[in-house]
């Protein structure tokens, strides 16, 4: 789990924001995870007694569950070594002058303040394992619209979050879902009232400061009947030689004719394991779309879920992989269909360099009775090197026959009859071969809203700049 | 195409080929047919492993299911590293004649170095009911019509055999 410090520093020379706080926690677990920990982050919290069991249920399914047996390779994660719980301040902030001044400059780097007072509806701000700063635009508030942090949440909405935490991604889903339930900390918990739409996105960005720490967050997003919300998300962590653990779960309800729109940019420093759990429930014509964009960590295992539970739901995914020096991306979607005339997208983009490995993993099952049922699956990979590598795993499982379902993927490398042409017109290597990348990626960060698109191509450049010569 | 091999599915069971490209050069088109007309499962596993450059693969899998048929399909390209312009393409298509089948289709991909095309394609679905349609209005029964269909579909892959003796072989076992 460690990489060497010449690797170190010069990873961080083209990633920007490897810098790291001294801070003076409030309260920092010790190393390791106990049942004695679980309960203890639960008092800390003063949660009711069913939040309280929920994880102690948690932590027993979680010893008894075996590791993933597919996708990357967890045996260097040091499980014994993480800080499960790192509290970095006694209150989450309304204002950012609440917040302490090495945090906020923090974000000030990342540009999460300026964001906010620009283009977002609300923002959530977690630093290690809590929620320190959070707004809500007050026009929004006004009509109904809840937007805190998960813990907040549990607060003030006991029964709405007692009603549906847990029911879209139960505890025994998966063995990192488990620990998530055991230990969550922080993340987000929206209700977007009946016929409300949220113009502005609502933003949550995640910030892991501390080395060899456990970041859990859990979020769970409701929107109900007709309503419209755009969720995004941000992350990135400090240059450090040994990993910290991202393990979360996001559970999405999407109620009859809702939209949601679920944007990650993706960008942990090449130490972080990101072993995540998304899912959505979508009710009859529902519309759920993630758009995921992974750039960073060292491993990401991350298969966004569509559920299609009502007639006429429709889920579409499109997804952004990019894995560089020491980097596997075993990323992709998971489409359920149960209902008839449901619909589904994925597009999947991958680019592995470096000797990264970039995986798409995916499943399309739908379910006998979902007749008219269509899906459509398209993967492109490009491997810009021989010592990279690119995996594709689809499974497509279809128990009704009045169905579509198309599945296509190719795997090449950037055309040297491209670069040729681009570069007898002048263009050096690597500006010729960042252009085709770009012009790989467009079909899906045309989809991207514009900022984030302008973000994403960031990355994507600044990745490429390392890359060739 | 310097070497074909052919699969004929037409009972229930597990099926299992393996191709490997381990000399410069070689050519190699595997050509198979699912036959599900009972019931059971079908299990098709077909791995293709470049271990050298310069090879060249094609496979082309067609499978029909029906009166509880359940079809799975399992296709890999591999390309190990170093394997320098390899060009393959897998492409399994699969029908559901009727309510009570089922398929499972899992074409995939590792690909382990850059100077190479490799790409799959996998499609499930019922006969086109505009064909059906375009073929009954003038005059054809509906069984005709998709029998009609059914055999253009499969002929895909018949077509391409050429040891004869087999082709003339598969012609007898058409559903």
């Amino acid at each position: 789990m460690r990489l060497d410090q010449d690797t170190v520093k010069t990873l961080s020379e083209t990633y920007q924001l490897g810098h790291r706080d001294e801070i003076k926690y409030a309260y920092r677990s010790e190393r390791g995870l106990t049942e004695k920990l679980v309960a203890d982050l639960s008092a800390r919290k003063n949660e009711p007694l069913w939040m309280r069991e929920y994880r102690l249920k948690a932590f027993a399914v979680y010893n008894k569950m075996p590791m993933p047996n597919f996708g990357g390779d967890l045996s260097p994660i040091k499980w014994s070594e993480i800080f499960y719980y790192l509290k970095p301040t006694e209150k989450a902030g309304k204002t950012w002058e609440d917040v302490p001044d090495a945090i906020r400059k923090t974000f000030e780097k990342i540009g999460v303040p300026q964001a906010e007072r620009e283009m977002l509806g609300g923002a959530k701000v977690q630093y290690d394992s809590e929620v320190i700063y959070g707004s809500l635009r007050k026009n929004l508030a006004a009509k109904g619209v809840v937007f805190l942090g998960m813990d907040e949440g549990l607060a003030q909405y006991p029964e709405l979050v007692k009603q549906y935490f847990g029911t879209i991604v139960p505890v025994g889903d998966n063995k990192l879902a488990a620990l998530n339930s055991a230990v969550w900390s922080g993340g987000s918990f929206i209700y977007v009232p009946k016929g409300v739409e949220v113009g502005l996105p609502l933003q949550a960005y995640f910030r892991i400061n501390a080395e060899n720490a456990g970041q859990f967050e859990r979020t769970l997003i409701i929107a109900d009947e007709g309503s419209k919300v755009h969720y995004v998300e941000g992350c990135s962590a400090p240059a450090y030689s040994s990993g910290s653990l991202h393990a979360a779960v996001v559970e999405i309800i999407v109620k009859k004719g809702a939209r949601v729109q679920y944007t990650t940019v993706q960008n942990w420093y090449r130490n972080v394991y990101n072993l995540v759990t998304k899912r959505a429930w979508v009710e009859e014509e529902g519309e759920m779309r993630w758009i995921d964009g992974n750039l960073g960590s060292r491993l990401t295992m991350k298969y966004p879920c569509c559920v299609l539970a009502g007639r006429r739901a429709r889920g579409e995914t499109l997804s952004i992989a990019m894995a560089g020096s020491g980097q596997h991306q075993d990323a992709g979607a998971k489409m359920i269909h149960l209902a008839a005339e449901t619909t589904s997208q994925i597009i999947s983009k991958s680019i592995s360099k470096n000797g990264g490995r970039a995986t798409y993993r995916g499943m399309v099952k739908i379910n006998k009775g979902a007749k008219g049922a269509r899906s459509k699956v398209v993967c492109d990979a490009l491997i810009l090197d021989s010592r990279s590598r690119s995996d594709t795993y689809p499974t497509n499982i279809i128990l009704e026959n009045d169905v579509t379902l198309e599945h296509e993927a190719t795997v090449s490398k950037v055309g040297e009859e491209q670069l040729f042409y681009l570069m007898s017109r002048g263009l050096p290597e690597h500006e010729a071969e960042a252009m085709i990348v770009n012009g790989f990626l467009e079909p899906v960060m045309k989809q991207i809203p514009l900022e984030y698109a302008v973000e994403m191509n960031r990355l994507v450049e600044l990745e490429m700049e390392g890359s060739v010569g | 195409m310097k070497k074909q091999a052919v699969v004929i599915m037409a009972e229930p069971g597990k099926k299992e080929l393996v191709v490997n490209f381990d000399k410069k050069g070689g050519e190699e088109e595997v050509l198979a047919l699912i036959l599900a007309d009972q019931p059971g499962d079908y299990y098709l596993k077909i791995l293709v492993d470049h271990k050298v450059g310069n090879t060249f693969g094609r496979v082309m899998v067609r499978g029909v299911a029906k009166n509880g048929a359940r079809v799975r399909v399992e296709g890999m390209i591999k390309i190990d590293k170093g394997a320098n312009g390899v060009d393959d393409f897998l492409e399994m298509r699969l029908l559901l004649l009727d309510d009570k089948s089922q398929a499972v289709a899992e074409p995939k991909l590792e690909i382990e170095t850059n100077e190479v095309k490799a790409s799959h394609a996998a499609t499930v679905g019922k006969i086109d009911e505009e064909q059906v349609f375009y073929l009954t209005s003038r005059g054809i029964t509906g069984k005709e019509a998709e029998r009609l269909i059914v055999d253009g579909f499969l002929n895909q892959v018949v077509d391409k055999i050429e040891d004869r003796k087999v082709a003339s072989k598969v012609g007898r076992i058409r559903l």
